[in-house]
């Protein structure tokens, strides 16, 4: 037995782990790429596609006075667009399919008066897009599972940050050979090229639900509804009086609209409408702009790239809307009068004739 | 010291949460009140023999409702690791009522159930392997010999692991989920990519199971044996998953009546034990069609043994797992044949249905499918790690568009020469361990040289692991 060789191979694997660990861990801490430790440093070229485990790190760590927040329905917003019409360093924290819980844990971040953010720049305005069909979701629910070691304050599992080949390889080394990184006005934005916004390319790949035969009770909906915003929206609104809430209820196509009709639950969903308005228009620091009802955009399926989201010119066509006030809501018989206009478009659409026509 | 071991094992287990905490609870109150009531009748009764098959009766049916109700009849998640301990729970009944274990002690008990190396995927170990091995803890020292060598093996397992089980399942995932436009190359790679995985990815776990104990002097069973070198069907069940053909032998195949009473009676013990083999790998007809596979091509096997057990063309037939007689091209050949069934099994195994597994089979031996032969971008894509991705990056390849292809082909020849050349990381690591000791010299190899080896593997596991999808096994 050579005690002594065995002991070398242990020493010596032990250094060699230890030393590797060190210089991953230090590299990892100087660059930073999800934001945990630091503010971004200057001149590295961040790559950021990660919502995820980018959002909470930018949102506690980053320069910015306004936000935008919300599902897939925010994510071709351009930043720059906000600071040419409305002079607002806006930030985009947007959650692909987010749930009112997901808003909720990352304004909570957002509004963390001890976050080096908060420090420097007070909110200013919240963008938060509204998905009415989420709000019917448990209180606690979460689209994905959260990498908690971004989220907590607890030190000791940061090693799953510190530790971490994704991080070194994907977003340390790639950045670094790519020299290009992500324009944080146009972060997270979707996929889909300008060609796949077609009314054919729609059509084919959507799916009507399974028709309904008994109608919905009209106030099925609402407990939920009132549940999830006492909890997860509204005490961000309550308790930052000066932070302007732009709120919006995203302009989905007349296809949605189709699966309420089939489903069979047009005026529970018209009344869960009203009872959100309602309770956000109780706010002074609430702006609500309802933009479902412009008739040209969400009758025209060639806006869209599926049954619900439209083309990065709409996003742009609202910011300009947040800047001059078109498309505002301001007490609940206006809010009535664009759920009557709504509930027109509904009933005059030729259902029937789009889906007799052909396509490719 | 078995206190530590108890302590620590809980404390392992308690981060899969309560619902797998309860129903582990349940399953050890259920078998110890039993135990303590067969131990001490087994004792005191003049007619103990009847009480004690009846209370082991009783004992190991309230197991298999246990296991059988949350994997038949539950409608939410399965608790986890509840297939093994379930088993070895059976199997420590059972060694109790046969007296091996009928000293046992509670905390003998808790450390043979409790194990932290071996409760998620096993191996299914006897009760007087793991107690004897925890026993002989006391009486000696801890030896740098045993922590080194089960370093290299617990690093070469999370390798294997993190490293090729779960680039590989990457591209399994993607390859199920295109089982309709996969083109014929493709199914077979996805099929064969599968088998890769599983083998790596349940060996690695076991490699790291048994690196752990090492590490602390206790021997675990070897729970494979480089299995997709085996030359028949017979000798790949000796080699995978060595603790469960094992468990089925001794508590269901020879109670049966084994091989005791006549061919026919022997190919339907056989048959038997394969179906609820596949139903106790899954909910599902696939699992069923798989065991029934293996089953089936037993009993031809069994067939052709006693059919021609005297001629040369049954090979050596005293040996279940042997194909003696045959010649190295034989054997090669035998090796192929008995690895392209095993894969073809796994297909029912892995699909998530019968008709998405005939569908992928069907793309293989459809000639349909063999024009424009072409293997997926997509497909190939998966295979790409960054960090190959980074190697081709500062090397002059230059065609960029077949990189792809390239990785892919590197991750699944290195596979197939660490499969098929029967190089077990158990092997690798007690060789690396000889060289250590210096019982053994290799040119070019260096002590320093291996700290290193070993060292960077072990931290590529470790980086590795952030993003890894979970074990395979545990689900099982």
């Amino acid at each position: 037995m050579n005690n002594n060789n065995t002991k070398n191979f242990i020493f010596r694997f032990a250094a060699v782990v230890l030393v590797l660990l060190l210089l991953v861990s230090a590299l990892v801490l100087y660059v930073d790429p999800f934001f945990h430790f630091h503010e971004p440093l200057e001149g590295f070229p961040y790559i950021v596609d990660n919502q995820l485990s980018q959002n909470p790190g930018m949102a506690k760590r980053m320069d910015y006075d306004s936000c935008i927040i919300g599902s897939s329905m925010t994510v071709n917003f351009h930043t720059s667009d906000f600071m040419e019409l409305m002079g607002l360093n806006t930030l985009k924290l947007s959650y692909s399919g987010a749930y009112p819980r997901d808003d909720y844990n990352i304004l909570s971040i957002v509004f963390d008066k001890n976050s080096p953010s908060r420090k420097k720049t007070a909110v200013k305005a919240v963008f938060l897009g509204l998905d009415i069909p989420t709000l019917t979701a448990a209180t606690d629910e979460i689209k994905y599972e959260l990498p908690m070691y971004l989220y907590d304050n607890n030190p000791i599992n940061d090693v799953k940050y510190l530790w971490n080949k994704d991080v070194v390889l994907e977003y340390i080394l790639k950045p670094i050979i790519q020299k290009k990184g992500t324009d944080l006005s146009e972060v997270y934005a979707s996929w889909w090229t300008d060609d796949y916004y077609n009314i054919n390319y729609v059509m084919h790949g959507y799916e009507a639900p399974e028709p309904v035969e008994d109608e919905m009770d009209e106030d099925l909906l609402l407990p939920q509804t009132k549940e999830n915003l006492e909890t997860n929206i509204l005490p961000f609104i309550r308790d930052n009086p000066d932070t302007v809430f732009f709120v919006f209820f995203p302009p989905y196509s007349i296809l949605y609209w189709n699966n309420v009709l089939t489903e069979n639950h047009l005026e529970a969903t018209m009344k869960q409408y009203r009872f959100a308005a309602g309770e956000l228009l109780k706010y002074d620091n609430v702006r609500l702009f309802y933009f479902q009802n412009m008739e040209d955009i969400v009758t025209d399926l060639g806006n869209y790239a599926d049954y619900t989201h439209y083309h990065p010119r709409i996003n742009r066509y609202m910011t300009e809307c947040f800047s001059d006030g078109t498309h505002e809501v301001k007490s609940i018989e206006e809010f009535d009068t664009e759920l009557e206009k709504m509930r027109r478009i509904v009933e005059e659409f030729d259902f029937d004739g789009l889906f007799s026509a052909e396509y490719w | 010291m078995k206190l530590w071991l108890i302590a620590m094992s809980a404390f392992f287990f308690v981060g899969y949460g309560a619902f797998s905490i309860s129903v582990f609870l349940l399953s050890i109150v259920w078998n110890l009140s039993f135990s303590f009531e067969i131990s001490s009748v087994g004792k005191n009764s003049a007619e103990g023999d009847k009480t004690v098959d009846l209370l082991k009766g009783i004992a190991i049916a309230g197991n298999i409702v246990l296991l059988a109700g949350f994997k038949y009849f539950g409608t939410g998640a399965m608790p986890v690791a509840i297939s093994f301990y379930t088993f070895s729970q059976i199997m420590f009944i059972a060694e109790l009522c046969v007296g091996i274990s009928s000293d046992f002690d509670l905390l003998d008990y808790l450390c043979y159930i409790l194990f932290f190396p071996k409760i998620l995927q096993g191996p299914i170990a006897d009760y007087k392997s793991i107690t004897a091995g925890l026993e002989s803890l006391s009486d000696k020292k801890l030896t740098l010999e045993d922590f080194a060598a089960g370093l290299m093996l617990f690093s070469l397992g999370l390798a294997k692991k993190v490293l090729l089980a779960d680039v590989l399942g990457g591209a399994v995932d993607f390859g199920y989920g295109m089982v309709t436009t996969m083109t014929a190359l493709d199914a077979i790679l996805v099929a064969v990519s599968y088998s890769f995985q599983l083998y790596f990815d349940f060996s690695g776990y076991c490699d790291m199971a048994e690196g752990i104990c090492r590490m602390i002097g206790v021997d675990l069973a070897h729970n494979f044996n480089a299995p997709y070198t085996a030359g028949n069907i017979a000798e790949f069940w000796d080699r995978w998953h060595i603790s469960l053909t094992r468990f089925f032998t001794r508590y269901l195949y020879i109670p049966l009546g084994g091989s005791r009473q006549g061919s026919l009676r022997t190919y339907l013990n056989i048959l038997i034990v394969f179906f609820i083999s596949g139903l106790w790998h899954g909910n599902g007809w696939n699992f069923v069609i798989w065991g029934l596979m293996h089953g089936i091509l037993m009993v031809i096997r069994r067939l052709f043994i006693d059919t021609f057990k005297h001629s040369n063309l049954a090979g050596d037939s005293t040996k279940m797992g042997n194909g003696g007689g045959y010649s190295n091209f034989g054997q090669v050949i035998n090796t192929a044949l008995t690895f392209i069934y095993v894969t073809a099994a796994w297909v029912f195994f892995r699909a998530p249905g019968v008709n998405e597994a005939i569908t992928l089979l069907g793309k293989i031996v459809n000639i349909d499918a063999w024009r424009g032969l072409h293997i997926s971008v997509k497909f190939a894509e998966c295979f790409m790690m960054n960090e190959i991705w980074y190697m081709f990056k500062v090397t002059p390849i230059p065609s960029w568009n077949k990189s792809n292809y390239i990785c892919m082909w590197i991750i699944l020849v290195f596979s197939s020469f660490f499969i098929f050349s029967g190089k077990t990381a158990r092997k690798l690591a007690d060789k690396s361990a000889e060289i250590v000791l210096g019982k053994r010299e290799v040119a070019g190899v260096k002590v320093w040289g291996l700290s290193v080896f070993y060292g960077i593997i072990f931290v590529w596991g470790v980086l590795s692991l952030g993003g890894v999808s979970s074990f395979l096994y545990v689900n099982f």
